[in-house]
């Protein structure tokens, strides 16, 4: 049953994985850095677009703007009124709009494609309505960024595949969860700070780790993991909490409301995370209740298939620390 | 047996004669092409609904039926690739509704179907569903993400329906009952979505 679950899955990730996300995976953001230079006048240019050198999207300015790129004029108004980014569904999945006024902080803004526009007043603070827009944009990132992480899933699903109890099973995910949110919280909030290359080959090592204890599983040892899964998954949860930052700290973070937006995007990735431990549960109740069963020559394939995929992303990742 | 295969098979053929009403629509999740393959099904009644009946004519032998696990996935997978090498070939829409009313019709009827006949049913529709899906295929979508995409969403979602079929029926013997009703009216859906295809 856990065989086919594990296959299922693999099979999920491995298509994935050809997507091109045998590397860090691209959350496919674009980041619009607004700067006022003098009254009125506004240097306003993307600063970050897609790796897969898609063109940034089409920036919509209030009417009595004009904007030739780098240079925004809005007159003696100033950039007042309603700013929308057209082609978001199609491309990106957000915008993130770095606005800074002269003499003041940088204000974050989140586009997406439910909320494509944002209104600049002259000042002041956020409404109800904004930080809800805040909250629903910044889950929706969460969520999408461990869908399409699957080096997170993969060790997800090899810890699924190593405990045998549902009670002890609840038990990792969360200490996994816990982990990872601090360290999440910690980097983002710049209180810790890792290179992001070194973690992004540790978590590749993390689920080698993980693809071997099922191995020894197979042969009958009991490895750490079997032994202490939530202490190993508390230990590694940490690892993937940088991972996640790093993806959060590239887009930038309203300063004014950075707990909010990070609390959000870890409730995005939790919702993932339950949503694919949830189908992997179903699959393998599935399996058991149509009496499924698996040649036993197929018991390796699974941990061999997790194992070899993530020494593939070990050694570009590596490669990618030396040569870049 | 033999004959309801052929009786099967007799029908698709018809299908295939009508005019093709298969209606590619794109579908996007933004979280790239494989997501997008899973979705795509799922958003349309013509497969959800005989995708639901073939779990549920599984549920009611799962020996047998389990070997739709099998071939309706690889009836998906080559529907997909077909239509790559193939496009616009006509009736593979209507034969869709006709699976309805086939489907809902096996059902309702409760007949002892063999493990071949699960496995010919279920590749039969496989590659019927997976050539329509595979329409919604857009010139910038990467098939070897989406088409899997379409495949694991067949396979979850006749797995799932069938093992929840078996789970009620082993315990309650009135649910087979309930079962062959449910077949019944996906039965009159067929006819309902068939007729409108072709008024």
């Amino acid at each position: 049953m856990r065989r086919g679950a594990a296959l299922l899955a693999l099979l999920w990730m491995a298509l994935l994985a050809i997507a091109g996300a045998a590397y860090a995976h691209e959350t496919p953001i674009a980041v619009l850095r607004i700067k006022q230079e003098t009254a009125g006048r506004y240097y306003a240019q993307w600063i970050f677009q897609s790796d897969k050198g898609l063109p940034a999207p089409t920036a919509v300015f209030p009417p009595h703007c004009t904007y030739e790129a780098p240079l925004l004029d809005c007159g003696s108004r100033g950039l007042v009124g309603m700013l929308s980014v057209e082609q978001l569904d199609q491309r990106y999945s957000g915008v993130v709009i770095q606005f800074t006024r002269a003499g003041e902080k940088t204000q974050a803004y989140t586009l997406t494609p439910g909320s494509p526009s944002v209104a600049f007043g002259p000042g002041g603070g956020s409404s109800l309505a904004a930080l809800a827009d805040l909250m629903r944009a910044y889950i929706l990132i969460g969520f999408e960024h461990i869908l399409l992480g699957v080096d997170h899933l993969l060790f997800v699903l090899g810890l699924i595949w190593l405990v045998r109890s549902r009670w002890m099973l609840l038990k990792t995910i969360t200490a996994f969860t816990i982990a990872h949110s601090f360290t999440l919280a910690a980097a983002t909030l710049g209180w810790v700070g890792v290179p992001e290359r070194a973690v992004n080959a540790a978590i590749a090592l993390s689920i080698v780790f993980v693809g071997a204890e099922i191995i020894k599983l197979q042969r009958g040892q009991i490895g750490l993991t079997v032994r202490h899964p939530w202490v190993v998954a508390f230990a590694f949860g940490l690892l993937h909490g940088f991972g996640f930052s790093n993806a959060l700290t590239k887009l930038g973070l309203p300063q004014d409301s950075i707990v909010l937006a990070l609390l959000s995007f870890n409730i995005g990735v939790e919702i993932g995370q339950i949503a694919f431990v949830a189908v992997v549960l179903a699959v393998q109740w599935g399996h058991r209740t149509m009496m499924v069963h698996f040649d036993r020559r197929l018991d390796p394939v699974p941990a061999y298939a997790i194992g070899g995929i993530a020494m593939f992303w070990f050694l570009g990742r590596m490669s990618m620390m030396f040569t870049s | 047996m033999t004959r309801h295969i052929g009786r099967l098979a007799g029908v698709f053929a018809c299908a295939l004669l009508f005019p093709g009403t298969a209606q590619a629509h794109l579908v996007s999740t933004r979280f790239g092409d494989f997501y997008d393959g899973m979705l795509h099904p799922v958003t349309s009644l013509e497969h959800i609904v005989p995708w639901l009946a073939l779990g549920l004519l599984m549920a009611a032998r799962p020996q047998a039926g389990r070997w739709a696990l099998l071939a309706f996935p690889a009836g998906l997978a080559i529907g997909v690739t077909l239509d790559a090498a193939m496009p616009a070939l006509p009736g593979f829409g209507t034969a869709n509704l006709v699976s309805i009313l086939v489907l809902g019709g096996l059902v309702a009827l409760d007949l002892p179907l063999s493990a071949a006949a699960f496995a010919v049913i279920a590749c039969a529709l496989g590659i019927s569903h997976g050539y329509v899906n595979g329409t919604a295929m857009a010139a910038t979508t990467n098939p070897v993400l989406f088409a899997p995409g379409v495949v694991m969403a067949g396979y979850l979602m006749i797995l799932l329906t069938a093992a929840a079929g078996a789970f009620v029926t082993r315990r309650w013997s009135a649910a087979r009952i309930a079962l062959r009703a449910l077949g019944s009216w996906i039965f009159a859906i067929g006819v309902m979505m068939l007729g409108t295809a072709l008024a």
